[in-house]
């Protein structure tokens, strides 16, 4: 009887995690913030010293990179729900 | 004229400190975490101004002289996307678990958690004995920088004595609230100064696109100076944030969890902001100052400023640089205060203080901290420096422990237990074969010992837990709500 109630519990856990929009989102972004950190490995740029908008290339990749880093995590923030908790 | 810029920002400092105080409960929350009142902004500047130190500024620049652009993927954009994350997934739920069980130090928390007095002495010994390097480093940084700032007017020692009583006066006065606007005031400084002198050098260089056109191709891509190895494992490193106390404690003085929704936004953008010029700075130092070996190069920015805007851009600098020093000196003096006055002494001898003998009693703490760290300042020698290095990887190798306090319901004491003292041996093994060697890793191939300590701390972790008793079903409830 417990186990059965326990399955059932955690039956319907997974469903609504698998149906919450939400949910699919959080995942998704789990995906970005990984692959954010394989490209923090920006090999391809490893041996090239030219320059894009007057600064050297690999150091701009990573200027940029931080400011999608912002970007992610303002979506984090936003995909987080409840943040009113006192 | 340089001299007189410090000492304005530092009376400065001290009325801020001061009016603070007004705010000021005469409790022990309001004194250790500022009552949970600080507000989005303060708390970023200040979760932000701990993290920075003088290694930002001057260190910083001394790395980017003989590595090049590499120094910024290395150490600032790593940073960029682990700290954040740390703040998301860590720091919003210490802060929940802190304010409802009125936690103000980890190892309250831990000893908690794992229901072992034996493990929280353990952590609040290893926390103490690897904080004090840092907190030398902050104590003779300064002093070094204004004896190189004024020529030698004012000696080292003298620098450090400054810095530790100003930090002293405002650290007892008006306890975190006063240590948190504070910071705010000296994150600001930095940030601001830090692009003012880039700007003003770059000018008097001709130009950033001249400046950097004389300098060696080399030092503008990563091939030549760093491993991929070492940019992939760097990524450790930064993990010590989630197990620094200074940073714990700043976690808990956060008004709401909604807090922490700016510090965990903004952080990388804060980051690029202070390592661009600081990096962009060393690589330039090889056009104005070339040749300068090893350490050496920690001083490009203070020779840089000598040759292109003495007198009022020097006073900013080292303004700027104490403010990157104080902005950490003070929360970890405060840490370690707060650490004795909670773990050792409100533990053990709870019911012989008052609250306000609490406040008293961390006053004395925090005072103590700062006077042994002044005086061993005075005979430590400069290979301090390299020992503090090596506290950021004890503290990033201990970081399994708060995960698995927070999400493994099945971690043990003994687990933990595990996971410190392969911490310890392993950091013991690396840091005596290899102190003395800069930029060491592991075979030489580019692997940060971080990763290694990390990585054995996990396994050790899990499989003691998995082989010793589950803990009570009774601490499971309190802490995950069963």
């Amino acid at each position: 009887m417990g186990i059965s109630s326990d399955l059932r519990k955690g039956t319907s856990k997974i469903q609504t995690r698998l149906t919450d929009p939400q949910g699919k989102i959080k995942k998704f972004l789990y995906c970005l913030l990984v692959l954010l950190f394989l490209l923090h490995n920006d090999f391809w740029l490893w041996q090239t010293p030219r320059f894009v908008l007057g600064l050297p290339v690999g150091l701009l990749y990573h200027i940029g990179f931080c400011v999608v880093a912002t970007l992610l995590m303002a979506a984090f923030v936003k995909a987080w729900g409840d943040w009113g908790e006192r | 004229m340089s001299l007189a810029v410090i000492f304005v920002y530092l009376a400065m400092v001290l009325v801020l400190g001061a009016l603070s105080h007004k705010l000021f409960r005469n409790t022990g929350e309001d004194y250790f975490v500022a009552s949970r009142t600080i507000n989005w902004f303060i708390l970023l500047m200040t979760l932000f101004g701990t993290n920075m130190t003088a290694f930002s500024i001057l260190g910083a620049s001394g790395e980017a002289y003989h590595r090049g652009i590499g120094v910024f993927a290395l150490m600032a954009s790593s940073s960029a996307i682990v700290v954040p994350c740390v703040f998301l997934f860590i720091g919003t739920r210490l802060w929940r678990l802190g304010k409802r069980f009125g936690y103000v130090t980890q190892v309250q928390y831990f000893r908690d958690r794992w229901e072992s007095d034996g493990l929280g002495l353990l952590l609040f010994v290893v926390f103490v004995l690897l904080l004090i390097p840092y907190l030398l480093i902050g104590v003779m940084g300064g002093g070094g920088t204004l004896a190189t700032l004024t020529d030698g007017q004012i000696p080292q020692w003298l620098g450090g004595l400054l810095i530790c009583a100003v930090v002293l006066c405002y650290v007892t006065y008006s306890g975190m609230r006063g240590t948190a606007w504070v910071n705010t005031f000296q994150t600001l400084v930095f940030m601001t100064l830090g692009g003012i002198t880039f700007f003003v050098i770059t000018d008097r260089m001709g130009g950033f696109s001249n400046a950097i056109s004389k300098v060696d191709t080399g030092l503008l891509m990563q091939a030549e100076h760093i491993k991929p190895l070492e940019l992939l494992t760097y990524l450790c490193v930064p993990l010590c944030v989630g197990m620094f106390p200074h940073i714990f404690s700043h976690f808990l003085t956060a008004r709401d969890v909604g807090t922490f929704r700016y510090a965990i936004i903004l952080y990388p953008l804060c980051i690029a902001v202070v390592w661009i010029p600081s990096v962009l700075m060393g690589i330039l130092g090889n056009v104005d100052v070339p040749g300068l070996q090893g350490a050496q190069a920690n001083n490009v920015l203070i020779q840089m400023i000598h040759i292109h805007a003495p007198g009022v851009l020097a006073g900013f600098l080292g303004a700027g640089v104490f403010a990157a020093i104080m902005s950490s000196l003070d929360s970890q003096s405060l840490a370690i205060g707060s650490m004795f006055t909670h773990d050792i002494v409100g533990h053990y001898r709870r019911e012989a203080f008052s609250e306000k003998q609490r406040v008293w009693v961390g006053r004395l703490f925090v005072s103590g901290v700062l006077c042994v760290t002044y005086l061993i300042s005075l005979i430590a020698t400069p290979s301090i420096f390299r020992l503090a290095v090596w506290s950021f990887t004890g503290f990033a190798g201990l970081f399994p422990i708060v995960v698995a306090a927070l999400f493994w319901q099945r971690s043990t004491k003994h687990g933990v237990f595990a996971a410190i003292i392969s911490v310890i041996l392993l950091w013991l093994y690396f840091f005596l074969q290899n102190w003395q060697t800069p930029g060491y890793s592991v075979g030489g191939i580019g692997i940060m010992p971080a990763a290694i300590l990390i990585a054995v701390s996990s396994v050790a972790l899990i499989i003691v837990s998995l082989f010793t008793k589950p803990p009570k079903l009774q601490t499971l409830e309190k802490f995950f709500n069963k």
